[in-house]
């Protein structure tokens, strides 16, 4: 039964998602609709996985939402980017999301308080905060500059601590930011992608520190950190491929993952066992990778596999051309080698019928990651079980 | 009785003549004939003179009878008197045979006489020669006494003449050292035994001056002397007992720097290339021969375990077990060092002729020439053979040396095919791609059959059998040549993949990766195959003969078998060349329509302005213009380049189970989209009829849960249809993501429906599944309208519009 998702159904466009990261306890989501005839909403959906089923809270909001970051410690807090209904111009506000009921005329409704809005000379695309408790910076992404902000410390007329101009591209190509992350383990770096290169600032630096220049042979869609191995991250692209670099190795990725047939808007890295990366994709399906050979428990693998290679030789050297014995044999690796991971796509979900724009796992069970397709399709997926324990065997013993 | 007595008789005779006749082995005669008997015949046995005169008195009248009584008295008298004849013959032959043996029986008596005397004589004989035996007896052993003392007074006469004829050989010369410690070393054993006896101890002592002067004179650290010299040397002082862990040192390294200075003496600089020759002819000379000498004699002074193993010197070392080990380890870095100092010179002077000389052939024959010196000279040597691993270190070289040529050959086969026929198709471009094609392919069969396989065989059958050492190593030469055969083909294949991989969608693909495709799919289908099997069959024909004619003779050897496996590793390598081509040819197919799709891609993006709507009415979007315009010239392309053009069948199976769109698709198929348009939009409307609320979306949901998952950057097939049909896909997908993110008005609505209608006209017959083209254009239709910030967006029918804008735009060439 664990591996059964669970569905929820909006009725508009929507594009952006992302898990409640302020809120350890329950497996939360919001996500914001994006129509443009102005009926916008933001819901904020908790799964129970016991029940398996998913609640919901609609808040109004106004405007088509482009782009959405939770708040990394007040779980109520919300910062949302946004087209200004009747306008062309877009702006980003925080909003604060109030769960009590407000009864009108016996219409129950739930509503956002705008906290502030930016400034509207910033034309902010994205923002990128830093994930832990203690959080004192954020980035805003604009066209082709980066703004740090103190995140305690805000309000419309505030101006930017420090700001960043992207170097033009070779082609002189317009440059499109399309995605940003904070390093897990430093508060001072972060990392964006704009065109075909991956970039990594130090807040305490005024010009890239490191950078992957033709990263993907097409537009960088998303970029994500390995939590337990520094330097390490993920990127994923219009070229169809998943790449996982050494940022500070740019000239070739330590492994392509080719395992989609359109373009791949996002990967995102587990936030416990590393070796699970999960892919949304404009060809309709979202997988769910190991990469273990380049993860943080590589090393407790290749002990361990180096047992079973060397006994496997062992057999390979007694049997070589007997086909029965080698199907006993396969069966018998099948057996021992399926404790342990392997590289390779664990499963494709193709619940999903337009182009899933938006996935993410939740933020307090390692195991479930949720994922958001343009037609307004939300859907709670699971790590098989047998994959958890393959996880648990290297980590285990 | 008398008649039985005659039978008798009779019956012996024959008895006895039939003994006689088996003894002498004659056959029983056939019996004769019987003779009619005629009585009347007078000749006959069984005349009948009665019966005679009875036929004569009645046939013959009176005057023939008188003639015939004439007749017979003749013959009667004349019988009488042969008779007579004989009579007498006969007794005259009695009396001799008479006379003859009483003359016999007289002289037997006279040889029994002369017997006995004979007898006598010979007794008398022996007794007076065992006479002179015993009275010789004495004086003999004497003689033999006498010969002893003789031959021991010489041996003293030697030992007392002993330092005049050391002193003798010293003075002569050159000085005959060898002879005087050859002398000594007789003599020593005997001088040391007798010492107490003065005149001995006395000749011991001058000798033993003689000797250290001779020890003096003998040098072994002269490195200028030759070895063979230095060698004889080192006997006489091991001969001379000399401490032998101190001569295998001094040497050993005497040995050393002679050898590195020859080594150095001939080192090659900047010389003509026949001077090369020359000065490896000398160094192989000299230096190979050296060594050899050296390790022979070394071994065979220090390394001798046994006393009896046969050993071709004099003087032999007696070295304990420990100082062997050391003495030959000593040798072995000795010899390793040199090797390596001359495997260095010769692969130098190999890779100095391959750089200067510009003409590969002369540098080849230069290399072989000087390998055919090395091989030759090393081949002799069976010392240098046994103890270094020199022969395995230069048959490597050799081995390398010939890949390298191979390689060499196969690599400019391929630069040529590249520079004559797919470098400058950007610059030259040619309508006639399919004899391009086929002249490329004709190339390079003939460059391998005409070129590479005949210098091959050249090689494996000409000069490889003047090199010593390959010879019965020919086999690695047949694996080397086949690796080079396999490097062929992956060094093309890696060629066009690296250009493939090179390009970029920024700028216009060029139909140099589509030649490749084709390229690669006639080299599947033909080339490989039949360029193996010439390479085989050339390569490996000589092979083959041999290999019958030793199944005949019922000999099988070893080296030739392996060959034949190596024949047998060439033809597996045809079916593993053509599996990489085939996948070459589909990562290639992908990623021309990936590549393609995506260079239109980035046009529309550069010309979209964010809005659909364009200027003129009636007329499409001016992005879509350019798109199709370089769509146009990628079809033409295709066209050119692909010659196969077969498209799958519907699937049958699909349309019937979608019982909604079975109408649709059908109407689609019988009835192009033009004309029917304003006709079937009666019964489109009613599918597509409201355009009311959350509702819009279900018709394209409901066509997509009846149509496979698109692979929009998938597998390839080669068919024009099939390539033009993916590269359309992804190009309308891209579009569609692309629209997504911009808004649009009611006109942009309108625009949007008149441009997927007249691209839905202008290509719906050049894509493989006009059902999926169609949703995909749905998608983009549904994308367009969700992004509209306005309501009430009406379905609007063109009717002939389509037309009219499809033959005003002209395109033909999809």
């Amino acid at each position: 039964m664990e591996e059964t998702s669970c569905v929820y159904g909006i009725n508009h466009k929507t594009r952006c998602m992302v898990s409640q990261i302020a809120e350890q306890e329950k497996n939360r989501f919001i996500i914001g609709t994006q129509d443009p005839r102005d009926d916008n909403e933001i819901h904020l959906l908790e799964f129970n996985e016991d029940d398996c089923d998913i609640s919901s809270i609609i808040f109004k909001h106004p405007g088509e939402i482009w782009s959405m970051t939770a708040h990394p410690y007040l779980s109520d807090m919300l910062f949302t980017t946004y087209k200004i209904p009747n306008s062309n111009n877009m702006e980003t506000s925080l909003w604060k999301m109030n769960t009590t009921e407000v009864t009108d005329d016996s219409i129950t409704e739930y509503k956002i308080d705008n906290m502030f809005t930016f400034n509207s000379k910033y034309k902010i695309k994205k923002l990128i905060c830093e994930p832990n408790e203690g959080a004192s910076k954020m980035a805003t992404l604009e066209e082709n500059t980066i703004n740090l902000w103190d995140i305690n410390n805000t309000s419309n007329t505030s101006e930017s601590l420090r700001q960043y101009t992207i170097p033009p591209n070779p082609y002189n190509e317009k440059i499109q930011i399309t995605a940003g992350v904070w390093s897990p383990h430093s508060n001072n770096v972060f990392i964006t992608t704009n065109n075909e290169d991956i970039l990594a600032w130090d807040c305490r630096n005024d010009s890239v520190s490191m950078k992957v220049e033709n990263a993907h042979e097409m537009l960088v869609q998303d970029v994500d950190y390995n939590p337990n191995k520094p330097y390490f991250v993920a990127t994923a692209g219009n070229d169809c491929n998943i790449k996982i670099w050494d940022i500070r190795l740019p000239k070739e990725p330590l492994k392509i993952m080719s395992d989609h047939s359109h373009w791949i808007w996002n990967v995102k890295f587990n936030h416990y066992h590393d070796q699970l990366l999960i892919s949304s994709s404009s060809d309709c399906q979202v997988n769910l990778q190991s990469a273990v050979s380049v993860s943080s428990s590589a090393k407790f693998l290749e002990e361990k596999s180096l047992l079973i290679i060397d006994e496997k030789s062992d057999f390979d050297e007694k049997t070589s051309v007997d086909d029965s014995v080698i199907y006993e044999q396969e069966l018998f690796y099948t057996g021992t080698g399926s404790s342990l991971p392997v590289d390779g796509i664990i499963s494709t979900y193709d619940q999903h019928e337009d182009s899933v724009y938006s996935i993410t796992w939740s933020n307090s069970d390692p195991w479930i990651f949720g994922s958001l397709s343009y037609d307004g399709r939300f859907v709670i997926n699971i790590v098989p079980s047998e994959e958890k324990y393959k996880i648990f065997n290297i980590t285990c013993s | 009785m008398e008649k039985e007595k005659k039978i008798i008789n009779r019956k012996n005779k024959e008895k006895a003549r039939g003994l006689l006749k088996s003894y002498y082995g004659i056959q029983e005669k056939p019996k004769i004939k019987k003779v009619t008997r005629n009585p009347s015949d007078i000749n006959s046995i069984a005349f009948d003179s009665n019966q005679y005169i009875k036929k004569a008195k009645k046939d013959y009248n009176m005057q023939a009878l008188l003639k015939e009584n004439n007749k017979l008295t003749s013959e009667t008298k004349q019988l009488d008197s042969e008779m007579k004849g004989l009579i007498y013959d006969n007794y005259r032959k009695f009396i001799n045979a008479n006379d003859s043996i009483q003359n016999m029986r007289k002289e037997i008596e006279n040889i029994d006489t002369e017997m006995n005397s004979l007898f006598d004589k010979v007794k008398n004989i022996t007794k007076t020669s065992s006479e002179i035996n015993n009275s010789l007896e004495t004086s003999r052993e004497k003689i033999h006494k006498l010969n002893n003392v003789n031959l021991l007074l010489k041996k003293l006469q030697f030992i007392l003449e002993l330092p005049a004829r050391l002193n003798h050989c010293i003075n002569q010369n050159p000085p005959q050292y060898s002879q005087a410690v050859f002398y000594y070393t007789r003599t020593e054993k005997l001088l040391k035994k007798y010492k107490d006896i003065s005149g001995f101890s006395k000749i011991d002592e001058e000798c033993q001056e003689i000797i250290k002067e001779i020890s003096k004179k003998i040098k072994i650290n002269d490195t200028t002397k030759s070895m063979k010299e230095s060698s004889i040397n080192i006997g006489l002082l091991i001969g001379l007992h000399f401490p032998p862990v101190q001569l295998s040192k001094e040497y050993s390294s005497y040995a050393l720097i002679h050898l590195k200075d020859i080594l150095t003496q001939n080192r090659i600089t900047n010389e003509s290339s026949e001077e090369q020759i020359k000065k490896i002819d000398k160094l192989n000379e000299e230096f190979l021969n050296e060594l050899n000498l050296f390790i022979a004699s070394y071994s065979s002074y220090f390394l001798k375990q046994e006393k009896n193993e046969q050993t071709n010197v004099l003087y032999t070392a007696n070295l304990n077990e420990n100082e062997r080990i050391a003495a030959n380890n000593k040798l072995m870095e000795i010899v390793e060092e040199l090797c390596t100092e001359y495997l260095n010179i010769i692969s130098k002077v190999i890779t100095l002729s391959q750089n200067s000389n510009e003409i590969k052939e002369t540098a080849y024959s230069h290399s072989l020439s000087i390998f055919k010196s090395t091989h030759s000279h090393i081949n002799v040597l069976d010392a240098l053979q046994k103890i270094t691993t020199l022969n395995e270190k230069v048959l490597n070289n050799t081995i390398e040396w010939i890949t390298n040529i191979a390689d060499d050959l196969f690599n400019d086969c391929i630069n040529k095919l590249f520079e004559m026929y797919y470098d400058e198709i950007d610059k030259n471009y040619s309508n006639n791609f399919e004899t391009l094609i086929k002249k490329s392919e004709e190339f390079l069969i003939n460059e391998i059959t005409g070129k590479i396989v005949p210098k091959l065989n050249k090689i494996t059958k000409e000069d490889i059998k003047e090199l010593d050492l390959v010879l019965n190593n020919e086999v690695l030469v047949y694996t080397s040549i086949n690796k080079s055969l396999r490097n062929f083909w992956n060094n093309i294949f890696d060629r066009i993949t690296k250009y493939s991989s090179e390009l970029s969608y920024r700028n216009k693909i060029s139909p140099k990766l589509l030649l490749y495709v084709q390229f690669c799919e006639r080299l599947r289908i033909n080339t490989i195959n039949a360029i193996y099997n010439l390479y085989i069959q050339e390569l490996y024909k000589d092979i083959k003969e041999d290999e019958i004619k030793e199944k005949e003779s019922d000999l099988a050897s070893p080296t030739t078998g392996d060959i034949f496996s190596k024949e047998k590793e060439a033809l597996s390598d045809i079916s593993s060349t053509i599996v990489e081509c085939q996948k070459l040819i589909q990562t290639l197919l992908n990623r021309y329509t990936q590549v393609v799709g995506n260079n239109l891609i980035y046009i529309a993006k550069n010309s979209f302005q964010e809005k659909l709507q364009s200027n003129k009415s009636d007329q499409i979007s001016s992005f879509w213009i350019i798109i199709l315009k370089q769509l146009e010239m990628y079809c033409i392309d295709i066209n050119k380049i692909i010659y196969t053009n077969i498209s799958k069948p519907v699937d049958t199976v699909s349309v019937e189970s979608s019982p909604i769109k079975s109408k649709m698709i059908q109407a689609q198929y019988n009835n192009p989209y033009l004309l029917q348009n304003s006709t079937i939009s009666s019964t489109y409307s009613s599918f597509m009829n409201p355009y009311i609320n959350n509702d819009h979306n279900i018709m394209s949901n409901i066509d997509r849960l009846f149509t496979e998952r698109i692979e929009y950057y998938g597998n390839v097939e080669l068919n024009r249809i099939n390539i033009k049909t993916n590269i359309i896909n992804i190009l309308l997908k891209g579009i569609i993501e692309y629209v997504r993110l911009f808004s649009f008005t009611k006109e942009d609505y309108s625009q949007i429906q008149l441009d997927t209608e007249v691209i839905k006209t202008i290509l719906w017959n050049f894509v493989e599944d006009p059902k999926i083209f169609d949703n995909i254009l749905e998608d983009l239709k549904t994308s367009v309208r969700v992004r509209c910030s306005e309501e009430n967006l009406k379905k609007e029918d063109f009717g002939d519009k389509i037309q009219n804008i499809v033959t005003s735009l002209g395109f033909k060439n999809f």
